[in-house]
């Protein structure tokens, strides 16, 4: 029921970054790309005017001039030039709607976050139906945190700070379809809550995947935890030794994988030195490494993403100055990648499949701190080849997936959906990009 | 002296009090004209980092609380000024709702469900009314509201609530099991309204809660009843609801520009005031919502409550450590009665 209908997030563990942590300044090389002006909406999404297309320019001349840039953004970014108008829209949303995240469920389109409330309520939770064509803002409510259907899924992870703060409990919410109401389960596990470590998890097909990168009583090896999303019941736990630290995680329906994120780590042993990504079959009590670097491998996942039967990754391996990714796509249980090619590092995040193609970002080359447009770009998974879609204007560099990956981007209907913050108010704003080719 | 000179010279000696004790107090330049029939306000700053909640018995007492670096403070209005700031600090959650029936007398409900009074210039132990008063994160809404010094109701994000009788405090009884509760008013004993996170409102009739039942198509965030049978509710899009012997009014937008969250407070059954984030002020007078006006130009209004009396007199904090008390036309605070 609560299936997603989508493809969500790889779910790169890099923190968003602050605009104080902007990429570094220099020239733009997609000017003549960029809107013509900002999607802008009222308070409650309605989006009449909003409509902008992009590489529409006035006369011969300037279209040339717009030629000449595209192929020299392509020249500077390895970008190819997009290849038709794309119109997209935003609408931006009041203050106190401090959304954070996209769902998709069998109510449609969604958006959840916090709401900072008046007076004595301090912060609570938030979600709201979006009118997919309009991003109008409609059933805007404030359900209980641990209420699963906030976010479109069958069970969540319901954390509690314990142990004086050291220590961070789970515990997994359901509804009881015989009362309609939310039932929470007992403590699954207590993993340690510092900067780096901390309980992560990833949806994967009817399971919800739990990773602890510290548990307590155990800190020498990971845990994982698996839970039905159909009984909201723990139905498997294996241990992951070594431990990885803020991993890259997807799950697809054969297991979960994990990969070294670029700020995270695991400690090699026997057998692990060349390990890019590891793997916790469904039933296994123990990870094994599923994919092994042609070398000894020094890199990270820059985003990973599950769908049905398939795992994709891009995988990036260090080597001084340079760095070197490849997109990597395995299918069913068998650890040999089907497609194996090069592509350029992403900015951590991707939706997508091997079908449709994947979405991501791509700040343009030498991109400042002011604000400037955000490539939107479309990876071929059989070439690796990417292409942009869309600039978008930004007033600052963001990414679009939550550090605890909950996504802040969906391919929904033909759309790929992003969720960002605007402005000093840090107001949410979603944006609606057309995709050929989109589920 | 006429009533007003000595108004103007009360407010004089506040004001210099207030100097002394470290608090800066002025009228709003921004609001020196208020809209016709719109109260004026008169902005006080404190030590306090910034203010979760505000109830006054009458315009000679109110009590703020808010938190400074993580430790509770509260100030208290006197009818000429706000005191400095003291530490309330009790170590079980932070200081999130307060409610004031008497002068001197108020009872404040922690993030954590635990309760204190404040009586006589002391507060005294906390009671923790719900252990286990909601989602452990991000916080835990929690209202509380007395009718008087014996009899009260608090509601938390679980969709329970607990009443006071004056000696004890009920166990948790689960109200609203799927929406959390966000506010609670009770116009007299075993006479309250509660609003949950889905537009639902629960009626306790003497010991019994009614099911919660949808009157609106969005969050509740603030509700407040008169001594009378009506009580009026604002929601998370800025409209107001009114509702009058169990019927409520469709959704009325009062402050839709900015669309913020809203308290709001009646003194009366034909006045209140709601509050926004924005920093923005509202009145319902004569059954009309005035256009809202901004009287605290640092925005981050939390909280609001009004009193009856000759002159409606409220008090509305924000998230600066700003208090903001109504004032007359010429400038001085409102007192019924010369205070």
């Amino acid at each position: 029921m609560w299936r997603r209908e989508v493809l969500l997030c790889a779910v790169a563990s890099r923190r968003r970054p602050a605009p104080h942590e902007a990429k570094q300044p220099g020239k733009s090389a997609v000017g003549a790309l960029a809107p013509t002006g900002r999607a802008r909406s009222d308070g409650l999404g309605h989006i009449p005017t909003d409509w902008r297309l992009l590489v529409r320019l006035p006369n011969p001349v300037l279209r040339r001039v717009g030629v000449a840039f595209a192929v020299l953004a392509w020249t500077l970014t390895g970008l190819s030039p997009a290849s038709a108008a794309v119109a997209y829209g935003s609408a931006t949303y009041p203050a106190s709607l401090q959304f954070s995240a996209i769902s998709i469920s069998g109510r449609g389109l969604g958006l959840y976050g916090t709401a900072t409330v008046a007076g004595n309520q301090g912060v609570d939770c938030l979600e709201a139906d979006v009118d997919p064509a309009t991003l109008a803002l409609s059933d805007v409510f404030e359900p209980r945190c641990d209420d699963p259907r906030m976010a479109g899924y069958p069970v969540v992870p319901v954390e509690a700070t314990v142990d004086r703060g050291n220590y961070i409990s789970v515990r997994v919410a359901r509804v009881d379809h015989a009362t309609g109401h939310i039932v929470v389960g007992p403590v699954l596990g207590t993993d340690e809550d510092a900067s780096d470590t901390r309980p992560q998890w990833v949806y994967g097909p009817g399971s919800l995947w739990l990773y602890l990168a510290a548990p307590k009583g155990s800190p020498r090896a990971g845990e994982v935890l698996r839970v039905s999303e159909a009984t909201g019941q723990l139905v498997q736990a294996a241990r992951v030794s070594p431990a990885l630290f803020r991993p890259v995680m997807a799950a697809d329906a054969n297991g979960l994988y994990l990969s070294p994120a670029v700020n995270g780590g695991f400690q090699t042993g026997p057998g692990t030195a060349d390990a890019a990504i590891f793997h916790v079959g469904t039933g296994a009590t123990t990870s094994d490494v599923f994919y092994r670097w042609p070398s000894q491998f020094n890199g990270f996942a820059d985003w990973m993403s599950g769908y049905a039967d398939e795992l994709s990754a891009e995988v990036c391996q260090r080597g001084g100055q340079l760095l070197k990714c490849v997109l990597a796509i395995f299918k069913g249980t068998t650890n040999r990648p089907e497609s194996l090619v090069p592509a350029p590092n992403l900015d951590g995040w991707a939706v997508g499949n091997s079908t449709v193609g994947f979405f991501s970002s791509l700040l343009p080359a030498n991109q400042g701190p002011s604000p400037g447009p955000t490539n939107i770009v479309r990876i071929d998974p059989s070439t690796g080849t990417v292409h942009r879609v869309v600039s978008i204007l930004l007033p600052s560099y963001w990414g679009f997936l939550e550090p605890d990956g909950n996504p802040g981007a969906a391919l929904y209907d033909g759309n790929l959906y992003l969720l960002g913050s605007t402005g000093k108010a840090n107001r949410a704003t979603l944006y609606r990009v057309p995709v050929q080719g989109g589920p | 002296m006429t009533p007003r000179r000595w108004r103007r010279c009360l407010c004089a000696l506040s004001a210099l009090g207030l100097a002394a004790a470290g608090a800066v107090s002025a009228p709003l330049t921004s609001a020196a004209v208020p809209p016709a029939g719109a109260l004026a306000w008169r902005l006080s700053s404190t030590a306090v980092g910034a203010f979760n909640a505000v109830a006054c018995a009458s315009s000679r007492f109110c009590l703020a609380v808010g938190w400074s670096t993580g430790t509770d403070y509260y100030v208290t209005y006197n009818g000429r000024g706000w005191s400095v700031a003291r530490v309330a600090e009790q170590y079980e959650g932070e200081m999130e709702s307060v409610s004031c029936p008497l002068d001197g007398w108020c009872a404040v409900i922690t993030d954590l469900a635990a309760v204190t009074v404040f009586q006589g210039g002391h507060w005294s132990k906390l009671t923790t009314v719900d252990p286990n008063p909601g989602p452990p994160y991000p916080g835990i809404a929690a209202a509380i509201s007395c009718s008087s010094a014996r009899y009260c109701v608090a509601v938390d994000g679980q969709g329970n609530a607990e009443t006071y009788d004056g000696t004890t405090w009920s166990g948790p009884r689960l109200v609203d099991p799927d929406y959390p509760l966000n506010a609670v008013s009770c116009a007299a004993a075993g006479k309250c309204t509660a609003v949950d996170g889905r537009g639902q409102v629960a009626v306790l009739s003497g010991a019994s809660w009614s099911a919660p039942r949808p009157v609106d198509a969005t969050a509740i965030t603030g509700v407040s009843c008169a001594p009378a049978s009506s009580c009026t509710a604002v929601d998370l899009l800025g409209r107001a609801i009114i509702g009058s012997g169990g019927r409520w009014s469709a959704p009325v937008a009062i402050d839709q520009a900015a669309a913020s969250p809203l308290s709001v407070s009646c003194a009366t059954e034909a006045t209140c005031v709601a509050v926004d984030a924005d920093g923005r002020e509202t009145s319902l007078s004569s059954g009309h919502w005035i256009a809202p006006q901004v009287i605290d130009p640092a925005g981050g209004l939390v909280d609001v409550s009004c009193t009856p009396g000759p002159q409606v007199f409220c008090a509305a904090v924000d998230g600066s450590g700003d208090v903001l008390t109504s004032t007359d036309a010429a400038g001085a605070d409102q007192l019924s009665g010369g205070g």
